[in-house]
């Protein structure tokens, strides 16, 4: 019995190796290096630094007639201002 | 094992693993080189990796074996959503290519048998492994093996005899 189906299967495999695709056709997606996407990340990380290790950090520069402009809008008041003013301003100081 | 390595071992189990993912696919040869490429992509990119507890094959078979696990389920959860699939219901070209008739036979018969006394005997006879490679492969005892063999032998002789 055990020699009969051991006959049956060494057939079996004989047909079915008359079919067996190809290694580099089943394959062909794991050839991609393993490497490659550690790689990528890297390669981005290192991007990423050069690129902001290049680009000047500009320190915000006034010139004295902005300072000026800024003071002078600081201490702007509208002529309308006397409006808000009421009877009662500064008695609950 | 680098990958170069690897890569020489897939390729000197190739013809094997082929016949194994062919079992465990059910014959459906597209499926069985679907189920390969995955387990060669998943062994060369490292998410499969071979410790060294087992021989080489029989940790190849095993993972071709898990996979083609998953494959099914998802083949049964895409069935159960009423997605139509490639081979349902068709004789596999695999079935139509065998010529000899005592190979045709034991294919009819096959899957008749559980799955396990299945997978046994194809490992048995069509790999030539030991029971207890066998065992190894499927995750299971010795003697578990043992019985599925001799269970699997008993009723594929029998089967084989009425058809």
């Amino acid at each position: 019995m055990t020699d009969d189906l051991r006959a049956r299967f060494a057939e079996l495999r004989d047909e079915e190796s008359r079919t067996i695709p190809k290694f580099a056709v089943v394959a062909p997606a794991s050839r991609r290096p393993y490497w490659r996407r550690p790689a990528a990340a890297f390669a981005f990380l290192l991007l990423v630094i050069v690129i902001a290790s290049i680009h000047p950090r500009r320190k915000p520069t006034f010139t004295p007639d902005d300072r000026a402009a800024a003071r002078a809008i600081a201490t702007w008041h509208p002529p309308t201002d006397f409006l808000l003013r009421m009877p009662s301003t500064g008695v609950s100081r | 094992m680098d990958r170069a390595e690897l890569e020489q071992q897939l390729q000197a189990f190739h013809a094997g693993s082929f016949g194994w993912a062919l079992a465990c696919c059910d014959r459906d040869r597209e499926e069985a080189e679907d189920v390969l490429q995955t387990v060669y992509v998943k062994v060369l990119d490292g998410k499969a990796r071979f410790e060294g507890r087992a021989a080489f094959r029989t940790w190849l078979f095993a993972v071709i074996r898990r996979t083609a696990a998953a494959h099914r389920r998802m083949r049964w959860l895409r069935r159960l959503r009423f997605i139509p699939q490639n081979g349902d219901g068709v004789v596999s070209v695999e079935q139509e290519l065998i010529r000899s008739e005592r190979a045709a036979a034991l294919l009819r018969v096959l899957p008749r048998l559980a799955r396990r006394q299945r997978e046994v005997l194809e490992l048995v006879f069509y790999h030539d492994m030991t029971i207890e490679q066998a065992g190894q492969t499927l995750g299971i005892s010795l003697g578990s093996a043992r019985v599925h063999y001799e269970r699997g032998k008993k009723r594929l002789a029998a089967l084989l005899e009425e058809s």
